[in-house]
């Protein structure tokens, strides 16, 4: 009788209608419904079916890098030997060690929903480098670091800096750019995503362009990328990826009083163009581009209602559910810790908060963060023989081993925005 | 639409659960479920109204907290009360709160439906799939391989 009775306790929990499981399920975060999939195997066929529309937590997770100092190693170096990469999942304020095997020597260069969009020195991976410089050859690939799917691009020759997607590599029309700055010089390549049925999705290079411009930022919004460089004065350019062609929008950097960083977002089908400065304390101001009028005028109404994540290749904007409204937060990148404004509603100009990393929505809890430079000359790596244009250009990427055969990376992008999925 | 809960001149609703029991609810309270909303509007309004998947002692658990729930509006104490009673049957008796939550998922009452899935939710939340068969009396039924996959899969998220 009684082992009968216990029969039926066992049965209910996983017996419970799919629609149930769903409002259960729904309220968990990603890593949770990870755990209750192993739980029973009702739980997990209604873990493993698509999540019901409109509940996506929208709030990103933090890839950061893995820091290392001293021994001789250049200022910035991470290490990007290992296969794991660390994330900060800020709605459970929880970091996570994700471990897959294509990370192994890996940079990211963008990040879109839950794809990164990596590259991997072929030097030395296979046989022993050669005398060779032409033929080195850098694997590009998408990689999930949820499911470890992994999508091959076509190789590339030299190293690039950043890169811009347009949508998720699962999608048809995807692109991709890659950004490769040299000495007042920019190159793009243009990789066009082909879904095939049951196949894994090909992918072509289409149009090389070069031009000048030490770019900054770059955003996809509405059929054409966006490119934001400090050359000539600071200029918002249009790429269209069909042809190849390159147009000049608008000049703004004169308007910018100064900024220590330039990032461009795409929020709600708008390109906002975001700015951090440091005199008096910090600030952070929000532009609106009209590219129709070829002007742009500071807004920061659009920053209401929306959370934006901003980072060079990675940025997002979101509506504030689960999230704060009216706060943009900075990754780190190059010089400069990350960091977190929240605007005041209806105030316009004025920061309520201004923190490092170890405050706010994004702490990072144990980790010392130094705080913003007081001055620009206070910093070590500014160079009063460089201009400020200098010193707010992204480093170029650069990936090395030491003696002992360990490998590192410095420039690029070091903190990424990346979505979790659901289910 | 709801009426308020004064029970001033409030209609009675009878209501018959799966093992004969039979209930008199206030209009207010019963339409709370939009099972029996749409009963009543397809006009068995002034008949008793079966509920083939409720057993009593799991009705009166219902009838409770929609009670509770519409005295809790804007109370902070009452809805803290709630919580806690929420959270102790969870612990208690996981099998009478998962009859709970199917009935309240059958007779479509949103409010609790929001409640106790919330509930469920904090309790799950940062727990060990082990610890949750555990403490809610669920059965294993993978193979040890197919739970070895499950875990190496995601092993990030069970250490």
């Amino acid at each position: 009788m009684s082992e009968e009775d216990s029969t039926i306790r066992e049965a209910t929990w996983s017996d419970l209608p799919p629609e149930l499981l769903d409002q259960i399920f729904r309220r968990l975060t990603f890593p949770d419904t990870r755990r209750m999939s192993a739980v029973c195997k009702p739980w997990r066929s209604a873990l493993e079916s698509e999540p019901p529309a409109g509940v996506l937590s929208t709030v990103p997770w933090l890839m950061v890098g893995d820091e290392a100092e001293g021994g001789g190693l250049p200022k910035g170096a991470r290490r990007i030997g290992g296969s794991v990469r660390r994330f900060f999942n800020p709605v459970e304020r929880r970091w996570y060690e994700i471990e897959a095997a294509d990370f192994e020597r890996s940079v990211c260069h963008a990040a879109v929903g839950d794809w990164l969009l990596q590259s991997v020195c072929g030097e030395g991976k296979e046989e022993e480098e050669e005398e060779e410089e032409e033929g080195e050859k850098w694997e590009v690939f998408f990689l999930n670091p949820f499911t470890k799917v992994r999508i091959d691009l076509p190789g590339v020759h030299s190293p690039f800096d950043l890169g811009i997607c347009s949508v998720v590599p699962t999608c048809t029309d995807c692109m991709v750019v890659l950004i490769e700055k040299g000495v007042m010089e920019l190159r793009t390549t243009v990789l066009k995503v082909h879904q095939q049925k049951n196949q894994d999705p090909t992918a072509s290079y289409t149009h090389q362009t070069t031009f000048e411009l030490d770019i900054l930022d770059a955003v996809y919004c509405g059929g054409l990328f966006y490119l934001y460089g400090t050359s000539w004065m600071g200029r918002v350019l249009s790429f269209n990826p069909n042809n190849g062609s390159l147009h000049h929008l608008l000049n703004m950097f004169s308007a910018l009083s100064q900024p220590l960083s330039i990032n461009l977002v795409e929020s709600l089908g708008r390109v906002l163009v975001i700015t951090r400065g440091d005199s008096g304390g910090g600030w952070c101001r929000a532009y609106r581009l009209d590219f129709s009028a070829k002007s742009f005028t500071q807004a920061m109404e659009e920053l209401e209602g929306q959370t934006m994540f901003i980072g060079a290749g990675t940025p997002m904007s979101i509506s504030a559910i689960g999230a704060p409204g009216g706060t943009v937060y900075f990754s780190k990148c190059g010089t400069f810790e990350g960091g977190m404004c929240e605007f005041r509603r209806g105030n316009e100009s004025n920061i309520a908060a201004l923190s490092p990393l170890d405050h706010g929505l994004y702490g990072l809890p144990g980790k010392h963060v130094s705080r913003w430079p007081v001055s620009l000359a206070d910093d070590g790596m500014f160079d009063d023989n460089m201009d400020r244009l200098h010193y707010i250009r992204m480093p170029r990427v650069r990936v090395f081993a030491d003696s002992s055969g360990e490998w590192f990376a410095t420039g690029g992008i070091e903190g990424v925005w990346v979505q979790a999925p659901l289910y | 639409m709801a009426s308020t809960s004064n029970s001033t001149s409030s209609k009675i609703i009878t209501l018959r659960s799966s093992d004969g029991e039979v209930f008199e609810v206030e209009e207010s309270v019963a339409l709370e479920s939009n099972l029996i909303r749409r009963m009543m509007e397809d006009d068995c309004a002034n008949n008793i109204i079966p509920l083939p998947n409720v057993t009593a002692p799991i009705f009166y658990l219902v009838i409770e907290h929609c009670k509770k729930h519409a005295e809790m509006k804007d109370n902070k104490e009452k809805k803290k009360e709630l919580r806690s009673q929420g959270e102790e049957l969870l612990k208690s008796d996981p099998h009478t709160y998962s009859n709970l939550m199917e009935a309240v998922n059958y007779l479509d009452i949103k409010s609790l439906m929001d409640l106790t899935a919330q509930w469920l939710a904090d309790f799950l939340k940062g727990k060990s799939p082990r610890l949750i068969r555990e403490l809610l009396k669920i059965k294993n039924d993978f193979t040890p391989e197919e739970e070895a996959e499950i875990l190496e899969r995601n092993r990030w998220a069970f250490d």
